[in-house]
């Protein structure tokens, strides 16, 4: 029943006490590769790592999967942890779904490499996707979750500025789109949220912002020009410190002409569609996105 | 071809903006209902008229529509025109593919009968609803424009009635805010063609409770949204009311209510009305409909 798999989830939250992340970045890293290691992978999905441009990749389809196809998958982590492996059970599930391959990206992460490094990899790998690997444009989505949700919309502007091909859509899963961290429900969303602690964050993007800047147009994706970009789907829960992010972005983004689709999910934490293997819900969010993607290609 | 198609929308409106202005609120409507006389109606959806609870209304519906579920539609028409007539295309459309039949309500109207007379017809038509049989979770409420504020503060009078919670409301360009202080409202004057800062406050000055645009029963987004059903929100991104739309999700998502918000690149006001000539009006309309559709499901 679905309030009970929301409370499980929540209680599952509680404990593992995610808003405390003290230590190094290592220790950081480390922690989330042991917190998302419990989470199974989707069946039917083959894996295939490989190195794109000296960074880590990996392909993950289902064996029918059509190969002209790709959803390109930019992990969350506030731009300094997580990797391809932490959002495995997420992408295969994505995979299980999208009649395309997903490309999961293992782009460099802040502090070793600020912005725009992020941005370049995504890039790159759009680019090897469209220009090496013979994927139409049109027949690519770029997709990400958290930081990787802001990386998403900040890796569409700068295939837009660089006139390459636009590709199909985006579909950010509670973006970061705001690394000043001052949101209206940064404060009012707090009690609610228990993953996000604005003080982490505060790190993270000081981490990340090119220069120190967090304003910067590169992080802080409210700030850019976002006319022309393709159409977005935005996916948030109304439990999270970062809900207001996805509200301005398709403020913004509305306002600069774009095709939003924006779903607020009542009560849902931020990317909720991590727990896809205990929650309906999750598993909604993640098949109606991926009907949504297979909708865009043609 | 859709840039085309959009130029011929935009030619039609510019042609026709400020024409009512120098008319009296019984030729205005007039007006209104002549123009709309150029839309087709949806073939196979009888028209039968009905009196909710004293609420002049219409019944819209196929004859092979499942009696359970209801589309309960308010018209547009800034709070002072528009009628069952003016907005029968676009009904009939929602019927002909709606798995339940439409109720279009003709509410009072400003200056004659101004907020909350509106409501307080919308909120008779739903009980008639009710005491007809229906369980509230198949009645989906719907509206354009004024017509989509109308549905938000129905849906917030409902609840404070203590009223079964209806399935959900789908609002076309819902017009939540009679103070016309938003950044799009500015930002997008030069791109709408047919809403201006000053209509909005012309008609709060006629509609809201003693004029008063704050009134959260003129402006809905004043009061609370906790309880509300899921949302389904439709906005052009030419249009001044676009913020209207976003804040309205926001307050919703602040109380954990269900959104689906969805902007139209570089469509008008109600672009849904255009169906016979945009395919992105068909769209959207099919996009709404199988929205409520799930909701009722």
């Amino acid at each position: 029943m679905s309030a009970d798999e929301l409370k499980t989830v929540n209680e599952l939250l509680r404990a593992s006490n995610m808003t405390e992340r003290p230590g190094s970045w290592s220790e950081r890293r480390a922690a989330m590769e042991a917190t998302l290691a419990a989470f199974p992978k989707a069946d039917g999905v083959t894996l295939k790592p490989f190195r794109l441009n000296e960074i880590d990749a990996e392909w993950q389809a289902r064996p029918e999967a059509r190969d002209d196809a790709v959803m390109l998958y930019l992990h969350g982590g506030g731009y300094a942890v997580g990797s391809i492996a932490t959002h495995r059970p997420l992408t295969t599930e994505i995979a299980a779904g999208f009649n395309g391959r997903v490309l999961s990206l293992g782009y460099r992460l802040a502090p070793e490499h600020p912005c725009p490094a992020a941005i370049d990899d995504a890039v790159a790998a759009y680019r090897f996707l469209i220009e090496d690997e013979g994927v139409p444009p049109l027949n690519v989505v770029i997709a990400g979750d958290s930081a990787g949700g802001g990386l998403t919309v900040a890796a569409l502007v700068a295939i837009r500025d660089a006139g390459l091909p636009l590709p199909a859509g985006g579909w950010c899963l509670s973006p970061w789109s705001d690394l000043t961290v001052s949101s209206g429900t940064m404060a009012s969303k707090a009690s609610d949220d228990l993953m996000i602690s604005d003080v982490s964050l505060k790190e993270y993007a000081a981490a990340y912002a090119p220069g120190g800047d967090v304003k910067d147009a590169r992080a802080t994706v409210l700030n850019a020009s976002l006319k022309g970009l393709p159409p977005l789907l935005i996916q948030v829960g109304s439990a999270e410190r970062l809900l207001d992010d996805s509200i301005a972005l398709a403020a913004r983004a509305g306002a600069a002409d774009v095709a939003v689709t924006l779903e607020i999910w009542p009560g849902q934490p931020h990317v909720f569609q991590i727990f896809a293997a205990m929650m309906g819900e999750a598993r909604a969010a993640i098949a109606g996105a991926t009907n949504w993607a297979n909708a865009r290609i043609v | 071809m859709s840039a085309e198609e959009i130029k011929n929308v935009s030619d039609l409106l510019r042609a026709s903006k400020g024409a009512m202005d120098a008319l009296t609120w019984p030729e205005r409507r007039e007006a209104m209902e002549a123009g709309s006389a150029f839309f087709p109606l949806a073939d196979g959806v009888s028209l039968t008229p009905v009196s909710a609870d004293g609420v002049p209304a219409e019944w819209q519906a196929r004859a092979d529509a499942p009696d359970d579920a209801v589309l309960m539609y308010l018209h547009g028409g800034g709070y002072a025109i528009g009628s069952i007539a003016s907005h029968r295309a676009l009904t009939t459309a929602i019927a002909a593919t709606f798995k339940g039949r439409v109720l279009s309500v003709a509410y009072r109207l400003a200056p004659e009968d101004p907020c909350p007379a509106g409501i307080e017809d919308a909120v008779s038509a739903y009980r008639f609803l009710l005491s007809a049989g229906l369980a509230g979770e198949k009645i989906i409420i719907a509206g354009d424009s004024a017509g989509g504020g109308l549905a938000i503060a129905t849906l917030q009078a409902i609840r404070d009635a203590g009223l079964p919670r209806p399935g959900g409301a789908w609002v076309m360009s819902p017009w939540v805010d009679m103070t016309a202080a938003s950044e799009t409202m500015s930002l997008k004057a030069d791109d709408d063609l047919m809403i201006t800062a000053a209509n909005v406050t012309d008609t709060a000055a006629i509609y809201a409770p003693g004029g008063d645009a704050n009134d959260p029963r003129a402006t809905p987004l004043n009061a609370s949204f906790e309880g509300l059903p899921p949302l389904m929100v439709q906005a052009g991104t030419f249009e001044t009311l676009l913020d209207d739309s976003l804040t309205l999700a926001r307050k919703a998502a602040l109380a954990n209510v269900e959104v689906r918000l969805e902007t139209w690149p570089g469509q008008q006001h109600v672009f849904q009305m255009f169906a016979p000539m945009m395919s992105e009006a068909r769209d959207a309309i099919a996009a709404g409909i199988a929205w409520a559709n799930a909701r009722i499901a």
